[in-house]
C-alpha cells in the first residue's frame, strides 16, 4: 500500500490533474470569445 | 427574449469561469500540499520559522513564472499591445493594479505560509470569509447588485466553512500553530477580497487577461526587488540554500511549473467570472476550492473525509444552488448604477495609441455617441495587431461590450440579428449608449474629460479631439 500509494503515485496524479484541468480550462478561456 | 438569452449565456460563462478557478485553485493547492508534505520541503525537514522562507521561495518562483506564462499567453491571444499599453501607461489603471500585484501578492504568500505550516485545506477554509468582504466592498463601492437570495447562498457557503474548519479551531491537533495561522489566514482573506474589488473596477476598462498579466508582473518584479536586497544584504535569512534545493531538483521545477500554469488559469477565471457574474459571486462559487481540496484529500489518501467535511461540502453545495439565482441571470446589468443614457459633450485626454483596446471602443462611443457594435468594430479594425485573426478581434470586441453593458456602464438602446453582414450570421448586435455612470467612470479614470471645462484647464493642449 505504501508503494502503491506513495508520494510518487500522488506526484503523477497530481500532475495528470493539473494538466486535465489546464487543458480544459484553456479550452474555455480560448473559445469563450465566440461563444458569448 | 433576445437579450434576456444573451444576459442569461454571460451569467452562466461567469459561472463556469467561476468553478475553474475554484477546481485548479483546489488543484494547484493540493500540488503545493505535496511539495511541503508533512513538514518537509522538498524531503528536507523544516521548523515553523523555516516555513515562512520555504514559502517565500515558492511564492517568488510561482510569481515569476506566472508573469512569463501570462506574456506567452497573451502573445498567443494577440493582446500584447495591450500589455504595454497598461503595463507603460503609468495611468490610475495601472496604480489600481500595483495595488493589486501587493493585496493578491501578500494574501498569496501569507496562504503558502499556513499551507506549508499547518495544512494546505486549512489555509484554503482560512481564507473562505472572503466572499462576504468582496461583496460588501463591491456593494459599497461599485454599487454591486446583490440580492437577498445570494446573500442567503453566501450564508451556506460560510456556514459550510465553519463546519468544515470549526473542529480544527477547537480542536488539540494543530495546539498553538492554530492563532497565528487565523490571523494570518484572515489577513491572506482580506488580500483576495481587496485585490478582487480593485480589479473588478480596472476591468472595467482592461482586458481581465491584460489586468491578470499586468498585476502579475509587478508582483514578479516585487519579489524580485525583495530577493535582491535579501541576498545582497547580510540578513541571515536562508534564503540561497532553498533556491539551490528546488533548482538542482528536476521534480521540484516541474511541480512549479504546474503549479504556476494552474495558478495562472485559475487567475484568469477568477477575473473573468467578475466581468460576467460580479465579485461576491464569483468569489462565493470560487470557495468550493475548499471541496476540492478535500476531494483530493481522499483521492491522493493523504486525508479521509470526516463527517464534519461531509456535512459541510454538503452545506456549501446547497449554498452554490441558492446563489445560482435563476432571476438575476437574465438581469441587463450587475450594478444599481444609474443606465440613463449621457449626453454630456466628452473629449479624449489621452493620446488614442496608448488607450487599450477596450476603453477605446468605450470612448468611441463617448466621443460619436450612440454606436452599433459593428461601427465600432469596424472604426477599431486598424489596431488588429494579427491580420489573420480579424475575425476574432471583432468578436473580442464585441465581448467588451457586453462585458461594459453588464458593468452598467452602457446601455443597449436598439437590437437586432445579424445576417451575416456585420460580424458573424445569428449573433445579436446591439447598438449602445454611454450611461450617466460610465460618462462619469470615464471622467473619474482620467480617460475622457468634460469638452468645456477641459478646455478652461491648462496642459490640455495635446488633447487630439473635440467633440
Amino acid at each position: 500500500m505504501d508503494v502503491l500509494f506513495g508520494d510518487a503515485f500522488r506526484w503523477v496524479i497530481c500532475i495528470i490533474m493539473s494538466l486535465v484541468f489546464s487543458g480544459m480550462c484553456i479550452h474555455d478561456l480560448y473559445d469563450f470569445v465566440n461563444k458569448l | 427574449m433576445l437579450r434576456s438569452r444573451q444576459n442569461a449565456v454571460r451569467y452562466n460563462w461567469g459561472f463556469r469561469f467561476a468553478l475553474w478557478c475554484s477546481i485548479l485553485w483546489g488543484t494547484f493547492f493540493v500540488a503545493v500540499g505535496l511539495l511541503v508534505r508533512d513538514d518537509r520541503f522538498m524531503g528536507v525537514a523544516f521548523s515553523v520559522r523555516d516555513s515562512f522562507h520555504a514559502a517565500y521561495v515558492i511564492e517568488s518562483i510561482v510569481a515569476v513564472l506566472i508573469a512569463v506564462m501570462c506574456l506567452a499567453w497573451l502573445g498567443f491571444t494577440g493582446k500584447l499591445l495591450d500589455y504595454a499599453k497598461v503595463m507603460f501607461g503609468h495611468h490610475r489603471e495601472n496604480h489600481m493594479l500595483m495595488l493589486c500585484a501587493l493585496f493578491g501578492g501578500l494574501a498569496s504568500y501569507l496562504s503558502y505560509v499556513v499551507g506549508s505550516w499547518v495544512d494546505t485545506t486549512f489555509a484554503i477554509g482560512m481564507v473562505m470569509f472572503y466572499p462576504i468582504l468582496g461583496g460588501i466592498v463591491a456593494h459599497l463601492w461599485s454599487h454591486e447588485r446583490i440580492s437577498q437570495r445570494c446573500i442567503v447562498g453566501l450564508v451556506f457557503i460560510i456556514s459550510g466553512c465553519i463546519v468544515l474548519y470549526l473542529p480544527a479551531v477547537f480542536g488539540t491537533e494543530f495546539g498553538q500553530r492554530v492563532l497565528l495561522s487565523c490571523t494570518l489566514g484572515l489577513l491572506s482573506g482580506i488580500g483576495w477580497g481587496m485585490e478582487a474589488v480593485l480589479a473588478s473596477r480596472v476591468m472595467d476598462f482592461v482586458d481581465s487577461e491584460v489586468s491578470n498579466a499586468v498585476r502579475y508582473a509587478y508582483e514578479a518584479i516585487l519579489w524580485l526587488v525583495i530577493t535582491a536586497i535579501v541576498l545582497i544584504a547580510p540578513t541571515g535569512v536562508p534564503l540561497p540554500a532553498y533556491y539551490a534545493e528546488v533548482f538542482s531538483s528536476p521534480t521540484s521545477l516541474v511541480f512549479l511549473f504546474f503549479i504556476s500554469l494552474c495558478f495562472m488559469l485559475n487567475a484568469f477565471s477568477w477575473y473573468k467570472s467578475f466581468t460576467l457574474c460580479g465579485v461576491a459571486k464569483g468569489l462565493a462559487l470560487s470557495d468550493l476550492s475548499g471541496i476540492i481540496s478535500a476531494l483530493y484529500g481522499m483521492l491522493l489518501i493523504t486525508a479521509s473525509p470526516s463527517w464534519t467535511e461531509t456535512l459541510a461540502c454538503m452545506i456549501m453545495g446547497v449554498g452554490v444552488f441558492i446563489v445560482y439565482d435563476r432571476e438575476s441571470r437574465t438581469a441587463a446589468t450587475l450594478r444599481d448604477v444609474d443606465m440613463t443614457p449621457s449626453v454630456r459633450r466628452l473629449r479624449r485626454s489621452r493620446s488614442t495609441e496608448m488607450l487599450p483596446n477596450k476603453v477605446y471602443a468605450l470612448v468611441e462611443i463617448a466621443e460619436k455617441g450612440p454606436l452599433w457594435d459593428y461601427d465600432v468594430v469596424r472604426a477599431m479594425e486598424s489596431r488588429a495587431v494579427d491580420p489573420h485573426r480579424k475575425a476574432r478581434f471583432r468578436r473580442q470586441i464585441r465581448v467588451y461590450l457586453i462585458e461594459a453593458s453588464a458593468a452598467g456602464l452602457l446601455a443597449p438602446i436598439e437590437e437586432r440579428v445579424d445576417d451575416g453582414s456585420c460580424i458573424s450570421q445569428g449573433l445579436l448586435l446591439s447598438r449602445y449608449a454611454l450611461t450617466e455612470y460610465g460618462c462619469a467612470r470615464l471622467q473619474n479614470m482620467g480617460f475622457m474629460a468634460m469638452a468645456e471645462e477641459a478646455a478652461a484647464q491648462p496642459g490640455l493642449d495635446r488633447m487630439e479631439k473635440v467633440v
